[in-house]
């Protein structure tokens, strides 16, 4: 009895995927060194392997239990519209609030246009940097 | 039964993924940080309930799952409108 079906080789190698992208999107957010690129790792790589997980959860549910996996696409097309979003309104909430940049960073197209300062000395009393 | 192994590890690695999440929700340098470490452990917590649901084979878990992913969603746009303006709401 060692017959393995092909929805379960299927089901196996999309969860597998989907851990990757999940460990490699926490790995990002432990050893990037600044907020845009710690930002950047997680909101990419995670939201790609809960989509793998969501896959191999059709195909799973769907060959054994028979349903179509409404609610699966549902949360995959909810996952793709809000993750980058919300991964954009962070990064402009860090930027304006006058996070600083890493020392790796090149350029900063951004910096002459005055809002960072502005922002950053309105409500400086919410001690951004502890 | 191969699924089994594959979930078990599956939830074993999502829990380590969310314990660094955790210690870049702990030490982060900024508020902005702290955010996304708390928005990425609620995607993690999002993929744990899909695998659960692959375990054992019901359906149960996608209410939760798409609960917890409206929140995080939420949470994080709510607090990047705290951080910009202080306010979460436009007032007149």
């Amino acid at each position: 009895m060692t017959a393995i079906s092909w929805s379960e080789l299927f089901t196996s190698f999309f969860i597998l995927f989907g851990l990757f992208f999940i460990l490699t999107g926490s790995l990002g957010l432990l050893r990037f060194p600044d907020v845009y690129s710690r930002l950047h790792a997680p909101t990419k790589s995670a939201t790609l392997g809960v989509i793998g997980i969501l896959i191999a959860s059709i195909i799973h549910l769907g060959y054994t239990t028979g349903s179509w996996g409404v609610k699966e696409i549902l949360i995959t097309v909810f996952l793709f519209l809000t993750a980058p979003v919300g991964a954009h309104m962070m990064g402009r909430a860090a930027y304006l609030t006058g996070v600083p940049l890493s020392d790796k960073v090149v350029t900063d197209e951004y910096a002459n246009s005055g809002k960072r300062e502005e922002a950053g000395t309105k409500d400086a009393d919410h001690t951004l940097q502890s | 039964m191969l699924i089994q192994v594959v979930t078990n590890l599956a939830l074993f690695a999502i829990a380590i993924s969310m314990l660094i999440c955790l210690y870049r929700l702990i030490i982060g340098p900024s508020l902005p940080d702290r955010v996304v470490a708390s928005d990425t452990i609620s995607t993690n917590i999002v993929a744990l309930l899909i695998v659960l649901s692959i375990k054992f084979t019901t359906q149960a878990y996608f209410d939760a799952a798409l609960v917890i992913a409206i929140l995080g969603f939420l949470t994080s746009v709510a607090m990047a409108k705290f951080l910009t303006g202080g306010s979460v709401f436009d007032r007149d």
